[in-house]
């Protein structure tokens, strides 16, 4: 009885509450299932797009399952599922990135990771070999612009620009107050800005595909 | 001028300011600040080059694994088909009830097979996060035994404690409660001591003024 009455508060929970509520109470794998299933593309994205490599983002938010899985016991159902995944998502980032500075393998002169991650800007509307190839080198760019920009400024612009977090929900998710988000938002902009600036500049410019398009 | 915060910008550039008065207060700031309008443009060119790094959807790991054999058994089926398919073109004279007959086995065996390999690997999965389970579950147990044998040991030692102080003061007592009795004893002694002579002397006494009256 007192069981079926401690099971209530699920009712009233969203689905990643009541399915983590089944993975650490029952140990149900269908309900694990169901979390992974949800939660893959988003934690990917934040592993591929810290550690700028979609291999170890793959291979990073599978860590991040075997965690949480191995953490079930400690969630407390109070707070919200999204926010502890982040957590544990983040902080395996961070080791990650932590022992590619033992190991040497950064540097902040050489581009990193690999390009299969990149897509070019406008898939959609069947871009020329021109246009796939400027869009790959932007981007291109722009993962490495993130690899150079500090850990804790890196983290609030993928958490806000890439997977659309308020900066209250990226406050609890850091434990940091909602100003300093906003702060490390503005000054990793600001570095972002410094470290684009060829390629803001050349995408203010025309085109070299438009100046073909009129010449002919 | 009372120029907007950093932190105020953000919460512009990103809409968060959208229900607050200060969403007007900043956009008034900026149609009349060159300086900060500037700085606005270059965070929201920044923001639009980010952009251009997309990602490829991820392949749905779980549900990839589970297709796995699926795949296997089909390009097996594929093959087999193909094989009878040619082998009835080329051998058989009545290709088409050969080809019908082999179609109908090999679709038969295909379906088994791929449903049989689709409860493997759902058994497999579920045993594996058993496993898992019961490893974490047994864990905790062991942890949970060693603090219980721990506050045993406590309580043991507190328990030893209390009762060798109490044993000690009885101890005590029993010496202090000899020690008294001895002294009653030998004062007991010495007063039935005196008393004893002073009898004699009365019986001595007394006989002498027996024998005295008799003479």
């Amino acid at each position: 009885m007192s069981a079926q009455l401690f099971k209530w508060p699920t009712l009233f929970s969203s689905p990643d509450e009541q399915a983590m509520w089944r993975v650490k109470h029952e140990d149900d794998p269908e309900a694990f299932a169901e979390l992974v299933q949800r939660w893959q593309k988003p934690i990917q994205s934040l592993c591929t797009r810290m550690v700028g490599d979609s291999h170890r983002g793959e291979d990073l938010a599978q860590d991040t399952f075997t965690r949480l899985f191995a953490k079930r016991k400690i969630y407390e159902a109070r707070s919200k599922l999204s926010t502890f995944l982040w957590r544990i998502a983040l902080n395996i980032c961070y080791d990650e990135l932590r022992r590619q500075r033992r190991r040497g393998e950064m540097s902040l002169d050489e581009p990193v990771g690999d390009d299969q991650s990149l897509l070019p800007e406008h898939e959609a509307e069947g871009p020329s070999p021109h246009q796939d190839m400027v869009g790959q080198e932007r981007a291109a760019a722009v993962r490495d612009a993130l690899q150079r920009i500090g850990e804790p400024y890196r983290a609030v612009l993928v958490l806000r620009h890439y997977e659309g977090l308020k900066f209250r929900e990226i406050a609890d998710v850091l434990e940091i107050p909602e100003g300093t988000v906003k702060s490390r938002m503005a000054e990793g902009l600001t570095q972002l800005q410094r470290i684009l600036h060829p390629f803001v500049q050349e995408e203010a410019r025309p085109r070299p595909a438009a100046r073909e398009r009129l010449i002919v | 001028m009372n120029h907007p915060t950093r932190e105020e910008m953000m919460e512009h550039l990103y809409g968060e300011n959208s229900q607050t008065p200060q969403r007007g207060a900043v956009d008034a700031h900026l149609r009349a600040c060159p300086e900060c309008r500037t700085q606005v443009t270059a965070w929201r060119k920044t923001m639009h080059a980010l952009d251009a790094w997309r990602l490829p959807a991820p392949a749905a790991r779980p549900s990839w694994r589970a297709f796995v054999p699926v795949l296997r058994w089909t390009a097996a089926a594929a093959i087999l088909i193909s094989a009878g398919f040619l082998a009835g073109r080329t051998i058989s004279p009545d290709s088409g009830a050969l080809r019908a007959a082999l179609l109908d086995t090999v679709k038969q065996e295909v379906a088994t097979q791929v449903v049989s390999a689709m409860d493997r690997e759902r058994a497999t999965l579920a045993t594996e996060l058993r496993a898992a389970a019961r490893d974490s579950a047994s864990e905790e147990t062991r942890q949970q035994l060693a603090s219980f044998a721990t506050q045993i040991d406590e309580r043991r030692q507190a328990d030893a404690e209390v009762y060798s102080n109490a044993f000690q003061q009885l101890n005590e007592r029993h010496a202090e409660a000899v020690s008294l009795l001895r002294k009653d004893l030998s004062t007991v002694a010495v007063v039935a001591d005196a008393r004893l002579l002073k009898a004699q002397e009365q019986i001595f006494e007394l006989a002498s003024v027996q024998s005295g009256s008799l003479r």
